[in-house]
């Protein structure tokens, strides 16, 4: 929006001082030759009018408004008109054997033309669709009969004689053509909650000054008069308001149309997103409330307190205890994605013992690891008291420690807690199946599970991503160095008071 | 006989919960609303309140606050039984007057171990 607003708001005085000067000059130089001044007048609107069509004609897409889209193509039309119009004028001598009457002829032409289609536009713009390819074969053919009644069938009415100046043709079509500008300027009013303020400002300034353009070439005697003159200018003026009506609306709004949509359109994903993130996070509270039966009660089975269960029964039993953790363990993460991706996980910092915890978390691997055999050691300062989030500490470490168990088949883990400066890192080192170079960065990612050949591994795949994520909360993060084959450390480094 | 009141909108963990404290030899008040286990608090003056926190109506907080206010006095513990999913909430039930807070889903293994300490 400031983008735009810029553009629009650029100082104006520079260009109506060009503007001024440009007009001046003109001026200027009918006092050398009027057929020059007629000549640069007549290619300056036809200029206009051409670029008034290629503009139209280019951002027509862009254009959602027909009235303006349909005056562009008149204009092409209209300059059309304007440039045989300057080719015929008195002492141009292009068409052999014709006077002024041929150029006045070729005027009242150009300018009924102009002054229907203001008039028409308004009524195109009440209709939904425009035919384009209707309107320019109209168009077409309009010219094409115009025309055949000035140069070939000759029944265009007179509207210069010489000697005795303009015919009442030709000043009463200039008093019809005012007033259809006119009630072009009135059905345009009628229409201008259809129109951007400025755009009307320019479409109402150009209109009126066509009809002032009009008045003043209805009192000229001589082809070469100063209401002639006068006349040309503002015919130059009025083209270049239609102009800026289209650039405003071709070029200056579709942008800021862009722009508001892109931002609206930003905002609208910013709030799907975290609508499924809070959809997720509220499916996953729901597909808890069964697991709690399947928990509950196989373990109230399995503790044979509902009777007796022989050794088949108590195995089964134990894989339906497993999965339904594992599928807890999956969805428990996914609450946590979610809250983190929507922005609406809460951590708790307070003070706490990092050794202390750390030894608690040791302990809680005591039977997985006797069942595998390996040795499991802690290193760590007698008491380390950090500022941070316990619960969140300790998710990441359990998932550390938990990987390290399932990839590990013989030698040793170790925790390791060092205090470094204002940070304390944990790292857990293995002696497992270790990890290619090329995987270490896919580690960090959501369900990425790096496969070993015969080595999938339950788990949840989201372990890591989301350590990384609350490592990051906490102020932290995490890394990781491995040796295929031999093994891998995975270090959390956390700031020892997290603000 | 130690008399347990339990708080629980959810049939299935009801049963459960109930089939637990039972089999360990308690007595056991079912309340399905915060209203009613208020109302039971205060009628039968159990020795131990085990509040599911989401509950229709009032929920387990507000019917906590309710139980401290009233003249069942501040002695009965009461131990909040909560969702993953509501992570702020172990702080939320301490400050709305529960002595303890347990995690959903509940472990019958070390269920009793965690309900006994607070006596």
């Amino acid at each position: 929006m400031e983008e735009s607003r810029s553009v629009s708001k650029k100082p104006i005085h520079i260009p109506l001082l060009t503007g001024g000067l440009l007009l001046l000059g003109l001026y200027l130089t009918s006092l050398y030759s009027y057929l020059l001044f007629h000549s640069l007048a007549e290619i300056f609107s036809i200029v206009i009018a051409f670029c008034i069509f290629i503009l139209a004609w280019n951002c027509r897409d862009l254009i959602d408004n027909n009235y303006l889209i349909f005056l562009g193509i008149a204009y092409l039309f209209v300059g059309f008109l304007d440039t045989i119009h300057t080719l015929a004028y008195t002492g141009m001598g292009v068409f052999k054997g014709y006077d002024s009457n041929l150029p006045t002829q070729l005027w009242i032409a150009a300018r009924s033309l102009e002054s229907i289609s203001l008039l028409i536009a308004c009524f195109i713009l009440d209709k939904r669709k425009m035919k384009i390819n209707l309107v320019l074969l109209g168009y077409i053919i309009t010219l094409s009969l115009l025309f055949m009644s000035i140069f070939y069938w000759k029944i265009f009415p007179s509207c210069f004689i010489e000697g005795s100046g303009l015919t009442p043709f030709k000043k009463i079509s200039e008093y019809i053509i005012s007033l259809i500008l006119a009630a072009s300027l009135l059905s345009l009013l009628k229409r201008k909650e259809k129109f951007d303020r400025r755009v009307l400002q320019w479409l109402v300034i150009s209109i009126l000054l066509t009809i002032v353009s009009e008045l003043a070439f209805t009192f000229y005697i001589s082809v070469y008069g100063l209401s002639n003159l006068v006349g040309h200018i503002f015919k130059i003026v009025s083209f270049y308001f239609i102009y800026q009506a289209i650039v405003v609306t071709g070029l200056t709004k579709p942008q800021e149309l862009l722009f508001r949509n892109l931002q609206e359109s930003e905002e609208k994903f910013r709030e799907l997103d975290q609508l499924k993130s809070m959809f997720i996070a509220s499916m996953s509270h729901e597909l808890r409330t069964p697991l709690n039966s399947i928990i509950g009660f196989t373990g109230i089975m399995l503790q044979e307190m509902s009777g007796e269960i022989n050794e088949e029964q108590r195995k089964q039993l134990g894989l339906v205890k497993n999965s339904a953790n594992h599928l807890l363990a999956l969805i428990n993460d996914i609450i946590d994605i979610s809250k983190i991706e929507a922005g609406k996980v809460e951590i708790t910092i307070e003070e706490f013992d990092l050794s202390v915890l750390a030894q608690e978390i040791k302990d809680s691997f005591a039977v997985a690891v006797d069942k595998k055999g390996f040795e499991l050691s802690l290193e760590t300062p007698p008491t380390l008291i950090i500022k941070s989030d316990e619960r969140r500490t300790k998710q990441i470490l359990v998932n550390f420690i938990s990987n390290a168990v399932k990839f590990t088949d013989r030698g040793e883990i170790e925790i390791k807690i060092v205090k470094k400066d204002e940070t304390v890192q944990m790292s857990v080192r293995d002696t497992g199946i270790g990890i290619r170079k090329e995987d270490i960065d896919k580690l960090f990612k959501t369900f990425s599970r790096i496969t070993t050949k015969g080595r999938i591994k339950e788990g949840t795949g989201l372990g890591l991503y989301l350590s990384k994520k609350i490592a990051n909360l906490l102020g932290g993060d995490i890394k990781a160095e491995s040796e295929f084959g031999k093994g891998s450390v995975f270090t959390l480094t956390l700031p020892i008071k997290r603000k | 006989m130690k008399r347990i009141l339990v708080v629980e909108d959810n049939e299935t963990n009801m049963y459960l919960i109930g089939f637990i404290l039972r089999k360990n030899g308690y007595e056991v008040i079912e309340a399905r609303s915060g209203e009613e286990g208020v109302e039971l608090t205060l009628k039968e003056r159990p020795d131990l309140i085990i509040m599911d926190i989401q509950l229709p109506g009032i929920d387990g907080l507000e019917a906590t606050k309710r139980i401290r206010e009233s003249e069942a006095n501040g002695e009965i513990p009461i131990i909040a039984l909560t969702s993953y999913a509501m992570t702020g909430d172990r702080e939320k039930s301490l400050n709305a007057g529960c002595t303890g807070h347990l995690e959903k889903p509940i472990n019958p293994e070390t269920f009793m171990g965690e309900i006994e300490k607070y006596f």
